[in-house]
């Protein structure tokens, strides 16, 4: 699949975890990037697009409410799909959140057959 | 205001079953004191959080469960790891996603509890965390075969 994906969380763990599970899901390497926050993010988004991003919100230097509120005022990045996986569970926060664009929530723990669960339903929307 | 009291015998099961989720680690009550598997840990992390009440958690975990950890998550063979290079990943990632648990079974998402960025803590801190908590907290230690795991929640 030729999907582009953004995996956006500041632990390398959960950012491998999710790369086997998106490329499980079946996307091709060459199209799964990642970022460690919300500013890496936005500045990956800028050189080149991506079709989903996986949204970590507990991250440095710029969180995944930031990141979405940022997002949300830049038409540029209207296409771009954005799934929550997050230990985030305020539904005052998640209601924010999908006002703002987010689609889908997942979150942590969260076994990796959830994941690639999630990945296929937005390649599926897509 | 939904604030639940949480403590060890009920936390105990969210966090097996996280590890499990998570890692496919199969965690069980261990034998060792907090004490015990507080001198055999390599790595400790804590995370706070703060809203109605302040609590802190703190991971801390043995070489054995690091490696089983990082093994489970990365999909890779445990003995093809370098547990050191993945001890403050491990830590720190439990600690946010026990953390998170912590806050779940608190608020039921209700409350405007909101998590710190967890932290890598040394021995020092670790020990004085545990030391707080008969003043108001509670200890669990995890085990597996190879490995052992501390967290120590305390208020605050």
């Amino acid at each position: 699949m030729n999907y582009r994906i953004l995996i956006v969380d500041d632990s390398p763990l959960l950012r491998a975890t999710a790369r086997r599970a998106v490329l499980q899901a079946g996307a091709s390497a060459e199209n799964v990037r990642e970022a460690q926050n919300g500013k890496e993010a936005l500045d990956a988004l800028s050189k080149e697009p991506a079709d989903i991003v996986l949204l970590d919100i507990n991250m440095p230097v710029m969180d995944g409410y930031q990141f979405v509120e940022e997002k949300a005022r830049r038409p540029e990045l209207a296409a771009t799909r954005v799934a929550l996986v997050t230990t985030e569970g305020n539904k005052k926060r998640l209601a924010r959140m999908t006002e703002l664009g987010v689609e889908h929530y997942l979150r942590k723990p969260f076994e990796p057959e959830d994941l690639r669960a999630l990945v296929g339903v937005m390649f599926e929307g897509k | 205001m939904v604030m639940h009291t949480i403590g060890a015998e009920s936390f105990t099961g969210v966090l097996a079953s996280a590890l499990e989720r998570m890692a496919f680690v199969i965690c069980d009550p261990c034998d060792e004191t907090p004490g015990e598997v507080m001198a055999k840990s390599i790595a400790h992390a804590v995370v706070g959080a703060t809203g109605p009440v302040a609590v802190k958690l703190c991971v801390s975990a043995t070489a054995g469960l690091v490696g089983e950890v990082a093994s489970g998550m990365l999909g890779i063979d445990s003995e093809d790891l370098d547990v050191d290079e993945h001890a403050r990943a491990v830590v720190t990632e439990l600690a946010n996603i026990f953390g998170g648990e912590l806050v779940m079974k608190m608020t039921e998402g209700e409350e405007g509890m909101v998590l710190s960025l967890p932290q890598e803590v040394g021995d020092d801190e670790a020990g004085a965390l545990l030391d707080r908590v008969d003043a108001g907290g509670f200890a669990i230690c995890l085990g597996t075969d190879t490995g052992q795991l501390l967290v120590t929640v305390v208020r605050g």
